[in-house]
């Protein structure tokens, strides 16, 4: 029953991660008085492509032929690690964090070294935005992690969130609050929102990611659409963790919190996406060390008080 | 009780680093009075019993920080046309750095004193960056208006210091800070309104011609 | 004769709350007056009478009180001292801003005629518009009372409120002549010493926390006779009120406000800055060495002073060999003598306190009495000679001869030549240096002295005499306004001789 339970729930994150997307295009429909694109707008676009014929570019080597579905498969498999519902993921270990961050972080180097081989000025700027803001996001992110895991005392992700509750809450509400900032502000640096990236841009010169996978056609495109939502996924849930603790041991209701907060954390990361402007491009590296000022300072004050 | 008062010292720490960052000078005079009215509420914290004196005391502090400084200076802003900070080159990375930088002082210097404070470990940290910060402030700024709203977030730094510190007897403590700004301000308030009708603008760069003049300038 | 001084001494004991709080009260109310008054005439009697009347009382207060050694009277739990016991300091200082105020005072009322008479312009073209009296009478008057209540405060919060409201007080003053050059040193006295002082607060609350063993109390008498202090806040505590008054007081590298300020604010208002403020600056740093000392620290306290006395003749020395101003050198000069109190300050631990303490009475005596006097006369002399570079003065010898005598004779006593009650102080500075053994501090000093004394030389030397031929133009005003800096310099040397003689019986 448990290997079923396991094997259920990698399935559906697997197959639920392009909802999220969706929410997130939804809501800021909706705050443009439009009614906006489905839900599952996603899915029907990755089918589509799948069902389209490949070009490649002659001046491509192999390594842009392998770069997506490599992409998918590292993202897939950084998914697996991810906890779902107070059960851990298909694997789980101490220090599988450091894996997550490491997956992804192979797989935005393939996207990089993909985009640079088409031989294309605008994918190599791309390209080196992607690079720079990663330098300055991923201390962030280690930085809350480590933080996360000073408070709750566990070194996995699965012991991470498990421990995670509203006892831990009353206790160390103010230090959780600045760690859920900074992990946020992360997510959206990752997933190339709004205010480090506007997805929705034509212009290449204000693109960032988008202009990278200018090059891929059909099951390629749409395996990258797929890696994507499942980085926003992985990242997401990290920040549901913490703002919705579910602490029942039944599973279906773990799940449906669990669920619910991944559609809070998608829905705010719309909020900002209508609010916000995009941030001016020199401003993203201070925007982004500002946060990490916050997780140092989140850390720091863990510190100070145990 | 202990976590509102850590939410509070959090959000006087956004307001010291957003004073850094902020290149508009009316967004630094809100908020030097965001942090003087959200330090007001910090004795209310301290206090185990219920007087009425920390109440109206408070009351007043957030009277007089929160509305009647701000408006002072804000005439101040309109009728010198003050409104925009020099924007220079190395902005921001001067001030993420020197952020960081203070943070780091001031933690160090509170974990190496060695005191018990009874509102939570975090005030002194907190009070020391707002006094840095405060004084970056003086330094870092060309608007003489700025300047002004340096000296209140210093003062602010002081007052929850005196929060920390005097548990036993706050009020007169307060009271002598208190009283210490309202004069201050009221006269540089004069200072910086006849700056602004002296000169045409309000820009502390103008107030540059009492200085060391050495011979090589002098023979020019 | 003898009854009648202890007459006096009982009366002056006695009486001390009350005369102490006349002294404090009669000022404020003298500016109230002064604020509902309507003719400039009358303001300025105001402000003679209260500083007569201040220094009547002053005088009352404190010479009786001189001659006593050993009268412990409790000082514990009030605001304010109940005695000079003790506290001679305080009253030294006490007589110095009295005096000062009145020489101010007297000097007022001839100056301000005739500035209203004679019209200026400034650099610039702009007609000079002086501000209105009665801010300058009521805001003198206010100066005066803050300035009194420092010298009578026994609580470290009280002295600290005392100078904040001095710095307060003194900011209109100096933007009397209304224009940019002043408004900016008004700006910048301003800025500069508000956040001196508020580095002062921090270091008052520190103290509080290194006394919080015996109850955190900062009556100065309960923090001399407290025996368990936390040391590192106390160190903390005496490194932040020096630097937070030292500011206050001109020490570098936080005397940039003095030069600006004290050459811009009119001639008296720059005499009591110079002569009676810094003073009372230098009395809170006094009392925090006293009470460090009381703790056992003295070495520490000692050795920060020491190192920013000779920071502060450094500075001046460098920055007065190339003034073009003669009122900025002068305020150099006073930058000159405070880092030589507070140098004297310092080496009290090795050359013995009792000693030290007449060279620094004397010190601050001379320095005050003396710049005061040349500040009235650079006052005058910017009035006759519209100009306040000294490359525009030339032979002030056959223009004005009674002026030039006195201005030779105050620049003489000024550098610290052997009539001058300065000279005493630099000689036992030197003395101490090289008989504790640091001969390379001792020839920086002496060396430092020299380039001062060159400095101020250079600058009055060229005024007095020139190749110009030019006839005598010397108004009976200007003479009697030459008083109160013959009166000065003459009770200077006085001054000096008495000490000497004083020194030998």
């Amino acid at each position: 029953m448990e290997n079923i339970k396991l094997f259920l729930q990698a399935v559906i994150i697997l197959f639920a991660a392009p909802i999220l997307p969706g929410i997130i295009n939804r809501v800021k429909a909706f705050f443009g008085g439009r009614q906006g694109r489905n839900i599952f707008q996603l899915y029907f676009d990755i089918y589509k492509l799948f069902n389209k014929g490949i070009v490649y570019s002659n001046t491509t080597t192999l390594i842009f032929r392998i770069a997506a579905p490599a992409m998918a498969a590292l993202s897939c498999i950084a998914a697996l690690i991810m906890p779902f519902g107070g059960q851990s993921g298909l694997l789980s270990f101490s220090g599988d964090f450091i894996l997550i961050v490491y997956l992804l972080a192979l797989s935005r180097f393939l996207l990089i070294i993909s985009a640079m081989d088409t031989g294309s000025p605008f994918e190599g700027m791309g390209a080196s935005r992607e690079a720079q803001f990663a330098v300055f996001a991923e201390p962030v992110f280690f930085m809350s992690i480590l933080t996360l895991s000073k408070i709750t005392g566990e070194s996995s992700v699965h012991g991470i969130f498990s421990k995670l509750s509203p006892v831990l809450w009353v206790e160390n509400a103010p230090v959780l609050f600045l760690i859920v900032l900074s992990l946020f502000i992360v997510m959206l640096c990752e997933t190339s929102r709004v205010p480090f990236d506007d997805p929705d841009t034509h212009l290449e010169l204000t693109m960032i990611h988008e202009v990278m996978v200018l090059d891929n056609s059909g099951p390629d495109l749409g395996l990258i659409f797929y890696a994507s939502a499942i980085k926003l996924w992985i990242l997401g849930s990290f920040v549901s963790a913490i703002i919705m603790p579910r602490h029942s041991e039944i599973f279906w209701l773990d799940s449906l919190i669990y669920i619910s907060g991944l559609a809070i954390v998608a829905i705010s990361a719309g909020v900002v996406e209508s609010v916000m402007a995009r941030v001016r491009l020199l401003r993203v590296p201070q925007f982004l060390l500002a946060a990490f000022s916050v997780a140092i300072m989140a850390f720091v004050f863990q510190s100070l008080k145990g | 009780m202990e976590t509102i008062s850590q939410f509070l010292i959090l959000a006087i720490i956004f307001c010291n680093f957003f004073l850094l960052f902020s290149h508009s000078t009316k967004r630094l005079v809100d908020l030097a009075a965001i942090q003087g009215v959200l330090a007001a509420f910090l004795p209310l914290l301290n206090s185990r019993e219920f007087f009425f004196e920390p109440f109206i005391f408070a009351l007043i502090v957030i009277i007089l920080k929160g509305f009647f400084f701000p408006s002072i200076l804000k005439k101040i802003i309109v009728k010198n046309s003050a409104y925009e900070e020099k924007r220079r080159e190395y902005y921001g990375h001067i001030s993420w750095s020197m952020y960081l930088l203070i943070f780091f002082v001031s933690v160090w210097l509170s974990t190496r004193l060695n005191f018990d404070v009874e509102t939570s470990a975090w005030i002194l940290p907190a009070s020391f960056m707002t006094i840095f910060c405060g004084f970056l402030t003086i330094i870092l700024k060309s608007q003489t208006v700025s300047q002004i709203t340096g000296y209140i977030v210093l003062e602010n730094g002081i007052y929850c210091f005196g929060t920390a510190i005097f548990i036993h007897q706050p009020l007169m403590v307060e009271a002598a800070i208190l009283l210490d700004i309202f004069v201050a301000i009221f006269v540089m308030g004069m200072a910086v309104f006849h700056i602004g009708r002296e000169f045409k603008d309000s820009d502390s760069d103008s107030l540059g011609e009492l200085r060391e003049v050495f011979e090589e300038e002098a023979q020019k | 004769m003898i009854s009648i001084i202890d007459l006096l001494r009982d009366c002056s004991i006695s009486c001390f709350k009350e005369f102490s709080l006349f002294l404090i009260i009669m000022p404020i109310i003298a500016s109230i007056i002064c604020f509902l008054l309507r003719s400039n005439s009358q303001k300025r009697s105001v402000l003679f009478i209260a500083g007569f009347f201040h220094f009547l009382v002053s005088a009352l207060l404190v010479f009786p009180q001189l001659y006593i050694d050993n009268i412990s009277i409790s000082n514990s739990n009030s605001l304010f001292i109940s005695s000079f016991s003790g506290n001679v300091e305080n009253a030294v200082f006490l007589m110095i801003v009295s005096l000062l105020f009145l020489g101010a005072s007297y000097y007022v009322m001839g100056y301000l005629p005739m500035e209203e008479k004679n019209i200026r312009k400034d650099e610039e073209g702009f007609i000079i518009n002086d501000e209105p009296e009665t801010v300058f009478s009521g805001f003198m008057l206010l100066f005066l009372a803050s300035m009194t209540l420092v010298c009578f405060s026994n609580h470290m919060g009280l002295l600290w409120a005392a100078i904040e409201a001095t710095t307060l007080f003194s900011a209109p003053l100096i933007y009397f002549h209304r224009s940019r050059k002043s408004l900016e040193a008004t700006w910048k006295y301003l800025v500069v010493c508000s956040v001196g002082i508020a580095i002062a607060l921090l270091g008052t609350f520190f103290l509080s926390i290194a006394a919080s063993s015996s109850g955190g109390s900062l009556y100065i008498s309960d923090l001399y006779s407290t025996n368990s202090f936390n040391t590192l806040w106390l160190k903390l505590a005496f490194i932040f009120l020096f630097v937070g008054y030292g500011t206050k007081m001109g020490l570098s590298p936080m005397h940039t406000w003095l030069p600006d300020a004290h050459s811009e604010a009119p001639s008296m208002v720059s005499a009591l800055l110079s002569g009676a403020l810094l003073n009372c600056a230098f009395l809170a740093i006094w009392k925090s060495h006293l009470i460090v000392s009381s703790a056992g620290l003295e070495s520490f306290s000692s050795s920060i002073m020491v190192v920013f006395g000779i920071f502060t003749l450094f500075i001046s020395a460098v920055f007065i060999i190339n003034q073009r101003e003669y009122k900025r050198a002068l305020a150099y000069s006073s930058v000159e003598n405070m880092g030589l109190m507070c140098l004297l300050l310092g080496i009290s631990s090795i050359a013995g306190y009792e000693n030290t303490k007449q060279f620094i009475f004397i010190n601050a005596i001379g320095h005050s009495l003396i710049k005061s006097g040349m500040f009235f006369l650079a006052g005058l002399v910017f009035f006759q000679y519209k100009s306040k570079k000294f490359s525009d003065i030339e032979s002030m010898v056959e223009k004005t001869p009674t002026m030039s005598a006195v201005w030779f004779i105050g620049f003489i006593l000024l550098s610290g030549a052997p009539p001058s009650p300065l000279f005493l102080p630099k000689f036992f500075l030197i003395k101490a240096f090289l008989s504790s053994g640091n001969y390379y501090t001792a020839i920086f000093i002496i060396l430092a002295f020299i380039i001062i004394f060159g400095g101020l030389g250079r600058i009055f030397f060229s005024t007095l005499f020139g190749s110009k031929e030019t006839e005598k133009d010397e108004s009976p005003q200007l003479k009697k306004l030459l008083i109160p800096s013959q009166i000065f310099f003459l009770s200077s040397m006085f001054v000096s001789f008495l000490f000497l003689w004083f020194l030998r019986g």
